[in-house]
């Protein structure tokens, strides 16, 4: 696009990164507001720039050009925001792209439940038990970075729960809800988790690293902890897969992601209903600690194929969001002087408007309602479960 | 800045008075950049006015009357292989508002008469 008369060459990575921030700042402060206002910001400051670049090589100027960029940009920040202020009015509204915004955040959990997913487990066989608390014990650190980790990653799964529900609750409310719910109570359980596996990691540690000299009282003591933690994260599993599949059901429907996406969702749910089984199958079977029949291979290819779904959606989220507008959107010339006041909504608004309406509208209140009594359920039997290996 | 109704700003007054002179040089329309150098040019300031102080400025200007605004057929920036440039040129009403502002009373057109009185 930038064909320039040729002229000393500044660093390129200079010029890139002042025009970039410039860009990227206009991209920011304008997120949110109707096409044609943003659009025409964002025209005027990409023109500017690209003048300024060229006015730059035809005179030959030695001057780092994109640090004038950058100072520019930045100096005239407080006035963007003010410029969006007097846009908006007094009702300013922060609008991020939501889009992008949960692909952000899918990829954000993904790797936080890989990272806590692949350190977090304790071996309760009775017959290794001990063992297993002298590892904890000699591992404090490693150890003490898994329950950190999972405080973390509990919260941030609250925190999803709150953004989803905000970004998608007028777009499909009851699906919406059921999704934050369990989100939200697997972030609690993920927690819960992590306040037993402090309390036994302390435990642990006063057990000390000699599995022969340890004192016999507190194993008992410890392998409860043990168990109610493990109860605690496997019910968050099953808290967090539901919910992700509702989050799948959401944006698929809404064309957020491609709709081959579809299958992935419907394999990792068959998975999920597969792994649910074997553990019901294994606690009716009350099969030996070290046969878990069809429960583990299932368990891992469901998280797998979630992993799978979380990358692929989050990926599409981030990187093809719709977002507020697009730059490639023609400018309207009819858009206001100076892009100011607030213009009325376009036909583009009122298109996305009908469709979220029409969505939220086809929320089938029946199958809500089983799939969120079986969430419920789940989780309860879970907890309640887990506890009695 | 808050400014009282009807009252210009040093920087609107900038932009009034240089879109003025770039017409008395027989260049009716400038764009954002044109108008940001031509202030510098003028030794209003060392630097390129900022882009959110200059945009929102002009956006100010033109709410107001006082300026008018074009974009650029698509055609000719194709040609050039450069983005579209948004053309402003002070209207009857901007002219009208920069000559008040240069009387002898006004406190904020000091620069725009030292410029009025050296063109």
């Amino acid at each position: 696009m930038t064909t320039l008369a040729p002229g000393p060459a500044p660093a390129r990575s200079s010029v890139a990164a002042g025009g970039g921030f410039a860009r990227w700042w206009v991209r920011v402060y304008t997120a949110g507001l109707l096409p044609p206002v943003r659009l025409a910001r964002i025209a005027e400051i990409d023109s500017d720039i690209w003048e300024h670049r060229r006015d730059h090589y035809l005179e030959s100027d030695r001057a780092p050009i994109g640090l004038a960029i950058l100072s520019r940009a930045v100096r005239g920040m407080p006035a963007d925001i003010l410029w969006r202020f007097h846009v908006e009015g007094p009702k300013m509204r922060i609008s991020i792209p939501f889009d992008r915004l949960a692909g952000a955040l899918l990829i954000s959990l993904m790797v936080f439940m890989m990272v806590g997913g692949s350190t977090n487990y304790i071996d309760t066989d009775p017959t290794v038990f001990r063992s297993e608390l002298a590892r904890l014990a000699s591992e404090q650190g490693e150890s003490t970075f898994e329950t950190v980790w999972a405080f973390i990653s509990g919260f941030a799964l609250i925190v999803a729960a709150g953004v989803f529900y905000a970004g998608l609750h007028r777009r499909a409310q009851m699906l919406a809800a059921l999704a934050a719910f369990g989100l939200f109570a697997g972030g609690l359980l993920i927690v819960l988790d992590a306040s037993l596996s402090a309390v036994l990691l302390q435990v642990a540690d006063d057990f000390g690293t000699n599995t022969a000299t340890g004192p016999d009282d507190l194993v008992a003591p410890a392998r409860v902890l043990a168990l109610s933690a493990n109860a605690f994260s496997l019910a968050a599993f099953v808290a967090v897969i539901p919910s992700v599949l509702l989050l799948a059901v959401i944006v698929i429907r809404e064309g957020l992601v491609p709709r081959w996406t579809r299958w992935l969702a419907a394999t990792t749910a068959g998975l999920f209903v597969l792994t649910l089984a074997a553990g019901i199958t294994d606690a009716f079977n009350r099969l030996g600690p070290d046969d878990d029949g069809l429960l583990w291979p299932t368990g891992a290819a469901t998280f797998v194929a979630m992993f799978l779904l979380l990358i692929i959606t989050g990926l599409s989220l981030l990187f093809s969001g719709r977002g507020t507008g697009s730059p490639s959107q023609p400018i309207d010339p009819a858009a206001g002087p100076g892009g100011g006041g607030r213009p009325s909504e376009g036909p583009a608004a009122n298109q996305l408007s009908a469709s979220l309406a029409a969505a939220a509208a086809s929320s089938h209140p029946v199958a809500v309602a089983v799939v969120g009594s079986l969430v419920v359920l789940a989780i309860a039997g879970v907890a309640l479960g887990g506890t009695s290996f | 800045m808050r400014r009282k109704v009807g009252v210009l700003l040093p920087i609107e007054l900038s932009i009034l008075g240089s879109g003025l002179d770039l017409l008395r040089q027989g260049v009716p329309e400038f764009h954002g950049y044109a108008i940001a150098r031509a202030i510098r040019e003028g030794g209003a300031g060392r630097r390129l006015t900022a882009h959110g102080t200059l945009y929102r400025a002009l956006d100010r200007l033109e709410r107001d009357g006082l300026l008018e605004s074009r974009w650029e057929d698509p055609g000719e920036s194709a040609i050039e292989h450069r983005p579209r440039r948004r053309f402003y040129h002070v209207t009857a009403l901007g002219e009208a508002a920069a000559g008040a502002a240069v009387s002898p009373e006004s406190q904020l057109a000091a620069p725009l008469r030292r410029r009025m009185a050296g063109s």
